[in-house]
């Protein structure tokens, strides 16, 4: 019995002392001037091939033949994103990865997976290109990523309608100004008011868009009051207005509410670029109203929410060809973007060609938007940077949320929930 | 004697492919375990690690999620007795004088061997509350506002346990049905000729003869409530409203979204203890139960 | 002859009764096997069509050969699931016949100790395993999910508690003749053995078959996945897609189906048995 004692114990160091130590070696850069005269580069990214990586490599590709890169897909979800990251901890070929959440870069910061840019970001100084918005992806005072797309955040408004009842399309509106407009429109719709129910803790985002998540005494920002005049402000449009779907019937019946907004069923729908590609796509989505877009509201006296900057290129600390990695990132931010404005992504980068883009976004079903709307969303002013709580914290607002929105828990509980939650987290993160 | 001593050193060898490989796969994984749970150990490399004694354990205790999933997992538990108590009855039903015997026993225990997850895709369409044949079938039933089942926390669970009980009730069928067997017909007859009704027979000699095997199904049914997650985790993820959130669960969302290794390692660590204890139950009950 | 008809009826009644609540008990694979036929309108109609107006076999075609296909996922199921269960089955029996029927020192500590690890949830073992396989290179391949299959410690409870029941005079009478454990163990255990095996075999190959947990957490890659895995990404991928899902479950369960069906009598039998005389 000794024996095997010993040997467990043996065994348990090793694991110990192996594991800490395995990432050492990722560091080293043999750089690119070895001798195969080709080299290959590894990107790995959630958005599908098809709307638009698979082409902006493949033009790459055309016109560097030393740096050929291969494109390699992740499902954005829990299960792809643990993928990605056993991959880099693994050492699986990878040069270049694109997150998707300031959370996992974070996870992936902290597991010194990814290179500091400070030595590129030189010459291609982030928050010059991309604006402050870019700091949603700062990390230690310093950049791992660079975003390289304008993700829109804006309303999709049945236009048709709205000049039915004289209303204007609005360029800066507060959320009792939505309200107001949502039980004018609701005689026409089954909802005049909606959006995918996984969005729905944006409101709390919202709330404190100015405020930030973490108040001055460093504890949890959330029982300020406009996030719970959000919260009861939507729990008043869906249970006593009902002019917004309520939260179970939602769930229950996996509603798709940009289906039902093409429909006509759904007059305003709280939704982003990322729903450009279904609307331009008149053949598969039959739609006979024009589309008006507004900026998400804002609360009383507060900022109008930014639009995200996301889809962050890192290098990856193993790479052997940083370099190179770079050189494509640049590229695919200025130019290589292009390719995928089609499918509602505008380039980030102030040097990209962002008119052009923003054509394209549209392309195919120009006329049956209010392309105007459209410009005033791109520029709006006087916005703030969304915050993005960890996702502890996050699941923890989804599920309050969840209980609230279904009657469950009034809004009180709801709120002192999310901020025991938060301030623990707060707490054990110090 | 010499021989017969080698050939007692020859059981070592017998299992020792298998004991290598529970050392390593089981034995190991589990000290270690222990010994994570006492770290903070978080993202996916675990750099700068350090022992924190016992505070995981403090969190715990103020860990609403971890009540919430806890009392959950008790809920769920009453899959166990619901699929007990029917695959009692089916299996007495069963072995009386019926027709088509060996495809009505096919029948019930086929699901048991089925994949939860298939199957939980199946049943949360047939859950679907608006338009699934089961809430559609209770509103023409004249149930005007049937529940929500999947998409309400405040049945979810019963959906999960409806779904665990029909999944679960063939083994327990079948288990029965072998225990039924050993039921001495002298003690029935006895039974009957003292003008015993069927279903006091039933009560009175079949029941306790089998209440050993009542006994052991009762605790593997319990035990493996601790550990499958798999059915939940496919259909509702644990939610709405955490309402669906189980031990097991709780642990593979701590290690593998948040990456709290560490903290993850002190959860499935009270888990195993919450399942010791139902072994312990086994291990001193089975001398009343268990005849060779 | 007047009360064989009575017998009759009764067992007519019972026969009906009891096929109404089997007839519930797969109602779900018949829902599951038509929906996997229907066009996305004639889901949810009511009263349900049970055969389908027009047999759609589109859904179909999209599991099997859409960008998500399930041929690779069987592959890799089959590969994952035929060498445990192979595996498992010999050092099992090993194992369960040393622990049955040779009395070496510390036996009864270690077979506690295996009945403990039994009750061990495999939650427990999850992070340690992730940890220890990324060390050792198997984690994101298949010998993560075969390597601890094969040394299974129910299938060691489970065929030494048939082991135990071969009356003594068996191996004591080929003592006799000289013979030593491991003739006795491949000569005369394995062969009677033979229903107690297949049934563990089968067992542990449905086990094997719809393992979703670790498949969850040791594989990553897509070309690794096994069918539960598939089944549970396609269902992400296309979560509308209602017929879709069905027939990728359909897919899924298929296999064990025909199995069960080859050989219900030793399943059915032998986990009874196994249980009631353990």
């Amino acid at each position: 019995m000794k024996k095997f004692k010993l040997l467990t114990f043996a065994l348990l160091v090793g694991a110990l002392t192996a594991c800490g130590g395995e990432n050492e070696g990722g560091g080293e850069n043999e750089g690119g001037g070895d001798n195969s005269d080709e080299v290959t580069l590894h990107f790995w990214g959630g958005v599908p091939p098809e709307n638009g990586p698979q082409d902006a490599v493949d033009e790459w590709n055309e016109n560097h033949p030393d740096v050929q890169v291969e494109y390699t897909r992740y499902v954005n979800e829990d299960e792809g994103n643990m993928k990605v990251n056993t991959s880099l901890q693994t050492g699986e070929d990878m040069d270049i990865l694109m997150s998707h959440s300031p959370n996992h870069l974070e996870e992936r910061v902290q597991s010194n997976f990814l290179l500091d840019l400070a030595d590129y970001t030189e010459e291609f100084d982030i928050e010059d290109k991309i604006g402050p918005a870019a700091q949603r992806w700062k990390m230690d005072d310093t950049y791992y990523a660079v975003p390289t797309n304008t993700n829109a955040l804006f309303i999709m408004l049945n236009e048709d309608k709205l000049e039915e009842h004289d209303l204007s399309v609005p360029e800066s509106w507060t959320w009792e100004e939505v309200h107001e407009y949502a039980k004018v429109l609701n005689e026409d719709f089954s909802y005049s008011y909606a959006l995918d129910y996984d969005t729905i803790h944006g409101i709390i985002q919202n709330a404190l868009v100015d405020e930030g998540l973490v108040n001055e005494q460093g504890k949890s920002n959330l029982d300020h009051e406009n996030v719970k005049e959000g919260l009861e402000l939507y729990y008043q449009m869906m249970h006593e207005d009902e002019v917004m779907p309520k939260l179970s019937e939602q769930v229950a019946t996996n509603m798709q509410p940009e289906q039902m907004f093409i429909n006509g069923e759904i007059g305003m729908y709280q939704a982003g670029a990322w729903r450009l590609r279904m609307t331009n796509d008149l053949e598969e989505y039959e739609r006979d109203f024009n589309i008006a877009f507004a900026p998400y509201p804002h609360f009383e006296g507060q900022s109008t929410p930014a639009h995200h900057v996301e889809d962050a290129m890192s290098i990856v600390a193993a790479s052997e060809h940083p370099d190179e990695a770079w050189e494509f990132i640049e590229w695919y931010t200025n130019e290589g973007m292009l390719h995928l404005a089609p499918g509602g992504r505008v380039p980030a980068s102030e040097d990209a060609p962002a008119e052009e883009a923003r054509e394209k976004i549209v392309g195919g079903a120009e006329d049956t938007y209010n392309l105007e709307s459209l410009n005033n969303v791109y520029e709006i002013e006087d916005t703030e940077m969304i915050v993005d709580p960890p996702y502890q914290v996050l699941d923890s607002i989804n599920q309050q949320l969840e209980a609230y929105f279904m009657g469950e828990q009034d809004i009180d509980q709801t709120i002192e929930q999310m901020v025991n939650v938060h301030n623990e987290h707060i707490q054990r993160e110090n | 004697m010499n021989w017969m001593k080698k050939q007692k050193l020859i059981g070592y060898l017998f299992i020792l492919p298998s004991l290598i490989g529970v050392t390593i796969f089981f034995l190991f994984p589990l000290l270690f375990s222990f010994v994570l749970s006492f770290t903070n150990w978080t993202g996916p490399s675990g750099q700068g690690t350090e022992f924190v004694g016992l505070q995981n354990f403090q969190r715990l205790v103020g860990d609403s999620v971890f009540h919430q999933a806890f009392g959950n997992n008790f809920l769920y538990l009453l899959h166990v007795p619901i699929s007990v108590i029917f695959g009692f009855i089916v299996a007495v039903f069963l072995n009386r004088s019926v027709y088509l015997k060996n495809l009505l026993r096919a029948v019930f225990f086929l699901p048991y061997l089925i994949s939860p997850i298939a199957i939980g895709f199946v049943w949360m369409l047939l859950f679907n509350p608006t338009e699934g044949p089961i809430n559609v079938l209770l509103m023409n039933l004249g149930i005007d506002n049937p529940p929500g089942w999947l998409a309400s926390s405040g049945s979810s669970m019963y959906a999960i346990i409806v779904m665990s009980a029909w999944q679960i009730m063939g083994f327990n069928i079948i288990i029965y049905l072998a225990a039924l067997q050993d039921v001495p017909r002298e003690l029935e007859e006895a039974a009957k000729m003292d003008g015993a009704k069927r279903w006091q027979i039933t009560k009175n000699v079949i029941f306790p003869f089998v209440s050993p095997i009542t006994l052991f199904l009762l605790i593997i049914g319990i035990a493996n409530a601790f550990k499958n997650f798999g059915l939940i985790q496919a259909v509702t993820g644990g939610g709405p409203a955490n309402s669906t959130n189980i031990l097991p669960l709780y642990v593979y969302q701590t290690a593998f979204r948040y990456y709290e290794l560490g903290y993850a390692s002190t959860i499935a660590i009270v888990l195993f203890i919450v399942i010791f204890a139902i072994t312990l139950l086994q291990w001193f009950g089975q001398k009343k139960w268990v005849h060779y | 002859m007047k009360q064989n008809k009575q017998i009759n009826v009764y067992k007519t009644i019972m026969t009906a009764v009891l096929l109404a609540a089997g007839f519930i008990m797969i109602i779900p694979f018949f829902w599951m096997l038509s929906t996997s036929f229907k066009s996305p309108n004639e889901i949810f109609e009511y009263p349900i069509q049970w055969i389908p107006s027009e047999f759609d076999w589109d859904p179909h075609k999209r599991v099997w050969f859409g960008d998500l296909s399930f041929f690779n996922y069987y592959f890799n199921s089959i590969k994952i699931a035929v060498l445990g269960t192979a595996g498992a089955t010999f050092i099992g029996a090993m194992a369960a016949y040393g622990f049955a029927r040779i009395p070496f020192k510390g036996r009864d500590f270690l077979f506690l100790l295996y009945l403990m690890m039994m009750m061990v949830p495999p939650q427990v073992l999850f992070v340690p395993k992730f940890i220890m396989f990324d060390w050792t290179g198997i984690y994101n391949t298949h010998w993560a999910l075969i390597l601890p299959t094969i040394f299974t410690i129910i299938g060691v409870f489970y065929m030494r508690q048939f082991f135990i029941t071969i009356p003594n005079e068996i191996s004591e009478s080929a003592f006799m003749d000289g013979a030593g454990h491991f003739r006795i163990f491949f000569k005369i255990f394995l062969p009677l053995a033979k229903p107690a095996i297949a049934t563990f075999a089968i067992l542990d190959f449905s086990w094997n078959w719809n393992n979703y947990e670790d498949a969850l957490v040791f594989l990553v890659s897509e070309e690794l996945y096994t069918v539960p895995l598939g089944l549970d990404n396609f269902v992400l991928e296309f979560s509308v897609d209602y017929s879709g899902m069905m027939a990728a479950a359909t897919a899924s369960v298929v296999p064990i189906i025909i199995i069960f069906l080859l050989g219900q009598r030793y399943i059915i039998e032998g986990v009874a048995s196994s249980a009631v005389k353990g």
